[in-house]
């Protein structure tokens, strides 16, 4: 699949509520994002593996069914490691879930706790591409 | 192992001797611990300090002390070094009060211990309580501050918007009301206001309200109730019961929801409450059956336990709370997978009230007479 040209402003943004996929989406679109949403982590990671370098930053949620953030994580570095990632969430993160996920890269994530003001989520995630 | 032999057939006798062993409780004295339990429950062994070099036996009468040379020795003349024996009472008593000490203090130290892991397990529990309600507090926030913020550029989606404030206002409300219902159950100051009313109009207030929820969320899902209040062969007033009404309304409402939560939304499947009158054992039963996809058995041990939640966006506190209404009540709440088919079904009973009107008469009589 040919990549986009423009690849710098695509977001793909994983969270198993859909009330805040779409407040997210609408957030980031205001400020010149594109974004991609899914509430499956299953679907999404069968989605990435097709497109994978059309994205700039997967935004992630952590406590999701079927698969969590840190896997999906995993499973989405396997496939492509350029990509910069943010988690977000309501979850308490615990050093051991940390030690689930590939730490040789540390500055290849961020870690935005909700509830965020979308200004400054997206502030974050500014910074996590810069 | 010989004096172990040696006090296990002195338990096994009429008017078994009270024997108490101190001893380690290590790996080397596995095979005693598990002959004693074995073949003399009634033997207590309490776990001590290690000691090689020595032990000593007491009764009322005779006490004898060993001390052993060399423990690692295997001939009896190679390994026993000083003993002493004496059948003195002075000398009887001392080494029994040092034995009783040591004892006590062992039992104090097991205690102990089974406080401290009583009170780590409580300390993770709580510790999970706030993780998760606090994750359930945060969600909804997230989103009434997200879409509160953008409603005012989005003026085209206003109306979808505020509806999403309002679902997740809701959530987060609920929320607060179950964490201080547990909090009265756990600190047994839940208080019931009770009255008579009938469990079937109950039932079908529960209904209409689940109903409106139903329609907004989507309106693809067509769920059937079916309502069959079970009347015997005499009167109408077989599922009147003295209960809280507010308390009540919220498990129905909650065991509804909750079924209507597993059953996919798909033309065709039901849910179906009933109550009925099981005069033979004075109480109702009311039962909620779903068909969705039943509970796996892991679940089923521990469904009416905090926090125990197959969804993804619930506390799991919903069962605990109503199986301590029921129960408050009187009351008992289980549940089953369904034997004819998918799903499951969850039941509750609370006690009837026998002649409703003769016991509201004789009420009044004795208010009168007082």
């Amino acid at each position: 699949m040919k990549d986009d040209d423009n690849n710098n402003n695509k977001i793909l943004l994983v969270d198993d509520e859909p009330d805040l996929t779409l407040a997210f989406k609408l957030g980031l679109e205001d400020n010149g994002f594109e974004v991609d949403t899914f509430n499956d982590p299953l679907i999404a990671l069968s989605a990435f593996k097709h497109k994978s370098s059309s994205y700039a930053l997967v935004l992630l949620d952590i406590k999701m069914p079927k698969m969590n953030g840190f896997e999906l994580y995993n499973e989405m570095r396997q496939i492509n490691d350029q990509i910069r990632f943010c988690f977000i969430t309501a979850y308490q993160v615990q050093k051991e879930d940390m030690n689930a996920i590939s730490l040789s890269d540390e500055k290849s994530f961020d870690i935005i706790r909700k509830p965020i003001a979308i200004k400054e989520m997206v502030q974050r995630i500014k910074n996590q591409l810069s | 192992m010989g004096v172990i032999d040696h006090l296990i057939k002195a338990s096994q006798k009429q008017n078994s001797a009270n024997i108490k062993i101190i001893c380690p409780l290590s790996k080397e004295n596995s095979d005693i611990v598990r002959k004693v339990s074995e073949q003399a429950p009634n033997i207590r062994i309490l776990n001590g300090t290690d000691s090689l070099y020595g032990m000593y036996i007491i009764d009322g009468e005779k006490m004898f002390r060993v001390e052993m040379r060399e423990p690692k020795a295997e001939t009896f003349a190679e390994a026993i070094g000083f003993a002493l024996y004496s059948n003195r009472k002075n000398t009887v008593e001392s080494f029994r009060s040092i034995y009783e000490l040591l004892w006590n203090e062992r039992v104090l130290n097991e205690e102990l211990k089974k406080t401290y892991k009583m009170q780590e397990e409580f300390i993770k529990m709580q510790q999970e309580f706030i993780n998760i309600a606090s994750h359930e507090m945060k969600t909804p926030t997230q989103a009434i501050l997200a879409y509160s913020t953008l409603v005012e550029r989005h003026p085209e989606r206003r109306d979808e918007m505020i509806q999403a404030i309002t679902r997740n206002a809701v959530r987060l409300q609920k929320l607060t009301e179950d964490i201080l219902d547990v909090t009265r159950i756990e600190s047994n100051t839940l208080k019931l206001k009770k009255e008579q009313f009938d469990l079937n109009e109950k039932i079908r207030n529960v209904i209409d309200d689940a109903s409106h929820v139903l329609d907004d969320s989507n309106n693809a899902i067509k769920i059937l109730f079916d309502l069959e209040p079970k009347k015997d062969v005499q009167g109408k007033q077989c599922t009147i019961i003295e209960a809280d009404k507010v308390r009540i309304y919220q498990v129905i409402f909650n065991l509804l929801s909750n079924a209507i939560k597993f059953t996919n939304k798909v033309a065709g499947n039901s849910i179906s409450i009933a109550a009925m009158n099981d005069g033979e054992n004075n109480q109702v039963i009311v039962s909620v059956k779903d068909t969705g996809e039943g509970i796996d058995r892991e679940m089923l041990q521990k469904l009416f336990t905090k926090f125990a939640t197959k969804s993804h966006t619930g506390t799991g506190l919903g069962l605990f709370i109503s199986k301590s209404i029921i129960e408050a009540h009187g009351g008992r709440i289980w549940a089953e997978n369904n034997k004819d088919g998918k799903g499951a079904s969850f039941y509750f009973s609370l006690p009837l009230i026998k002649n409703p009107e003769q016991q509201s008469l004789e009420r009044n009589h004795n208010s009168k007479s007082q």
